[in-house]
């Protein structure tokens, strides 16, 4: 049993919950310091310096199909459940930072890993919470009450259970906040050992995996390529830069370096085994040539028809 | 040796496209051309060509969204455009789903039905069959004889040629649009679009091309695969049309049974022609039963973000089994209502088929546009154009039909 997190000791009474949604606050009116209105919340944005990231600005909309202006936490006075107050005239439009990530562009309804039950779920609300004096992402809800909730079906969300991930461990392993998240020093990815690392590389698309490799340290990188089946190490190998590649290859013994480059793309191979030096090439080589291991254990991307066809090991059996 | 690369490296792509476009010549697909021939001739084979080529530019699109995104069709709706629309999309693709199954069942129990076995029992025993092979995970067994048992409406094309049909009509038919001036024309136009374009393969070569993990630089391979899918599956269909059209509109024949669309391949197969149409049925209609619910489960563990495969346990993955299970029992049961008419339950699916493919290609369009999502393989000029244009085309149609069947 791992301990509890923020996620789980946060209760769940509707009357006395703690925590804001992003559904309740998306669309929310905001008013100025004399309660007039002055827009909506058309986005959350929070920036990523924080294991709980704190909540950077408003994205306000004025009027209904107007760009959203950026209002930055400290020019907000109060945000609840009823929307927020702004102390001053909403700035003029401008464009979002680039290090901001957006809740509701970003994160609501993207598939995201959590890195410790090694779970892939889709976001149906995103869970803000005061956390050290300021509003912060705290988790992610990605269980049917979310989903319920948001199609209107309030009656049976509420016979619905949570069910929330903690922010900490989540990866996003799609849509725009991946790179952000890469860039994020305080996110989950950066923690992880090599073994979990291969488990989220079998998770995501080839392509998220290959940026991730790009990020990560590189013994941690090579260890997680040695790691991963054969089969996804030589996908990973295939969409690496080429100088990445060798750098993790470099710091690989001989045999998983050839596991990996086995199933690589011929040319890929040929080109990459040109630029070690050719003691190391002509290793390679031999093993390449030779039988692969048996790999039983080692974290494989998970398929659906491909598996069928190929013949997989079905639940009845 | 840098030729065989390449061959090896479309090798290596090919299966998506061409599964998803073979797929249109299961029973219900095959039904659908023989009473556009068999009721109109060659007039409307321009639908076949005009389909195809819809066929081409939305699988391309799937394929490349596929790629780029690593996501599901249902999954990448949810992430644009939120729980409410993915909803939308998830009623129209499920509703779909059903009345092709229903269609597939339709078809196996026309072929049981010629050899004299009641739908009661056949159609509730190839169901168990089918499943719990997939289920099982002993599908790959039978693939290859449920492929090579598929592989018989090929005969059609040396059918079509053993009927002597009137080849310069076919060749008018099949560039010159002649507009359907009936209801029924209206209808089997509607039919054939909603056949060849099936909501089904939309979702499936999607998910299909981020199983096999192809890459962006696969791309140009794929659409070799797309057209090679496309383009084999409406040369079928238009040699079904055409044989049927030299022989049950020769001769008058309208289709009210299987036996009656069996007519037209008996130029090559003379008494066994109803033999060879049931084993085809029956080969096509298990091989599509097998899959069909298989991505609809997958659709619908994508709406919920709930993720599945096939050797989770039944605690660990309900609603992936459940919506297995259900859509399996719901088409059973219609098929096998006492009466129940088979041919039109295979040809009015394939209606409902492009009333419900409407949402599902205009997601598309819209995902295939949004740079944020596409990157480099945003949709283009000339592709927004041709996907406008196609669902202005299948709008119209549909719309044509509803007012024919109104006045």
């Amino acid at each position: 049993m791992s301990a509890p997190t923020i996620a789980d000791t946060v209760p769940e009474t509707p009357a006395t919950r703690p925590y804001l949604r992003l559904t309740e606050l998306l669309g929310a009116p905001v008013r100025d310091a004399d309660g007039a209105r002055v827009g909506r919340i058309a986005d959350v944005a929070v920036r990523l310096d924080d294991t709980f990231p704190p909540v950077a600005a408003l994205l306000v909309c004025p009027r209904r199909g107007a760009e959203p202006v950026v209002v930055p936490t400290p020019a907000v006075t109060a945000i609840t459940g009823e929307g927020a107050v702004v102390a001053a005239p909403l700035p003029p439009a401008g464009t979002v930072p680039d290090d901001l990530l957006l809740l509701g562009r970003d994160v609501l309804d993207v598939q995201v890993v959590d890195t410790a039950s090694r779970r892939m779920a889709r976001v149906g609300d995103v869970d803000l919470a005061q956390e050290r004096g300021e509003l912060r992402l705290i988790a992610v809800d990605v269980g049917w009450r979310a989903i319920l909730r948001r199609l209107g079906l309030h009656a049976l969300a509420r016979r619905a259970s949570r069910d929330a991930l903690d922010w900490a461990g989540l990866h996003l392993a799609s849509g725009y906040g991946h790179p952000l998240q890469l860039a994020a020093p305080a996110a989950a990815v950066h923690r992880l050992d090599a073994g979990d690392l291969a488990e989220l590389l079998a998770k995501l698309p080839v392509a998220r995996g290959g940026e991730i490799l790009e990020t990560v340290a590189s013994a941690r990188g090579a260890a997680a390529l040695a790691a991963v089946h054969p089969e996804l190490g030589a996908d990973l190998v295939e969409v690496l830069t080429p100088e990445r590649a060798l750098r993790l290859l470099g710091q690989m013994p001989d045999d998983e370096a050839a596991d990996a480059l086995r199933d690589a793309d011929a040319d890929r191979r040929a080109g990459l085994l040109a630029r070690l030096t050719p003691a190391r090439a002509a290793r390679l080589r031999s093993l390449i040539d030779a039988p692969a291991a048996p790999t039983a254990g080692a974290p494989r991307p998970r398929h659906r028809y491909w598996n069928v066809l190929r013949g997989h090991k079905g639940f009845l059996r | 040796m840098r030729r065989r690369t390449r061959v090896a490296a479309l090798l290596a792509v090919l299966g998506p496209g061409l599964l998803a476009g073979l797929s249109d010549d299961d029973p219900p697909g095959i039904t659908t051309y023989s009473i556009l021939g068999a009721d109109h001739g060659y007039t409307l084979l321009w639908v076949v060509t005009a389909s195809t080529v819809a066929l081409i530019i939305f699988h391309e699109l799937g394929a490349r969204m596929g790629i780029v995104t690593g996501q599901g069709l249902i999954g990448l709706i949810r992430q644009r455009f939120g729980v409410r629309w993915t909803l939308v999309a998830l009623i129209a693709l499920l509703g779909a789903n059903l009345g092709t199954l229903c269609g597939q069942f339709a078809g196996i129990a026309a072929a049981l039905g010629m050899a004299g076995v009641p739908r009661g029992i056949g159609v509730p025993a190839a169901a168990a069959a089918v499943s719990a092979l997939v289920l099982r995970g002993s599908f790959r067994r039978v693939e290859h004889v449920l492929l090579l048992l598929s592989s018989v409406f090929v005969a059609y094309v040396v059918a079509a040629f053993l009927a002597h049909p009137d080849w310069r009509e076919a060749a008018r038919g099949l560039v010159v649009p002649t507009p359907p001036g009936t209801r029924d024309a209206a209808l089997a136009a509607v039919a054939t679009i909603g056949t060849t374009l099936a909501p089904w393969g939309l979702a499936f070569i999607q998910s299909y091309v981020v199983d096999k993990r192809l890459r962006p630089r696969d791309l140009r391979l794929e659409r070799i695969d797309v057209i090679m899918g496309a383009v084999l599956t409406g040369v079928i269909g238009a040699f079904v049309v055409i044989a049927c059209a030299a022989t049950l509109n020769a001769s008058g024949t309208s289709i009210d049974d299987a036996r009656d669309a069996a007519q037209a391949l008996e130029p090559l197969a003379g008494s066994a022609a109803a033999t060879l149409f049931g084993v085809g049925l029956l080969g096509s209609g298990l091989l599509a039963a097998s899959v069909l619910p298989l991505s609809t489960a997958y659709s619908v563990t994508d709406a919920a973000g709930a993720e599945a495969q096939l050797d989770d346990t039944f605690a660990d993955a309900r609603l992936f089994y459940l919506s297995f299970t259900t859509i399996v029992l719901v088409a059973v049961v219609v098929v096998c209502v006492p009466g129940a008419p088979l041919i039109p339950i295979l040809f009015l699916s394939q209606a409902l088929n492009a009333v419900l493919l409407l949402p599902l290609i205009v997601f598309m369009r819209v995902l295939g546009r949004d740079r944020r999502i596409m990157g480099e393989h945003t949709l283009g000029r000339a592709g927004s154009i041709a996907t406008a244009a196609t669902i202005v085309l299948i709008a119209g149609s549909v719309l044509t039909t509803l007012a024919l069947t109104v006045a």
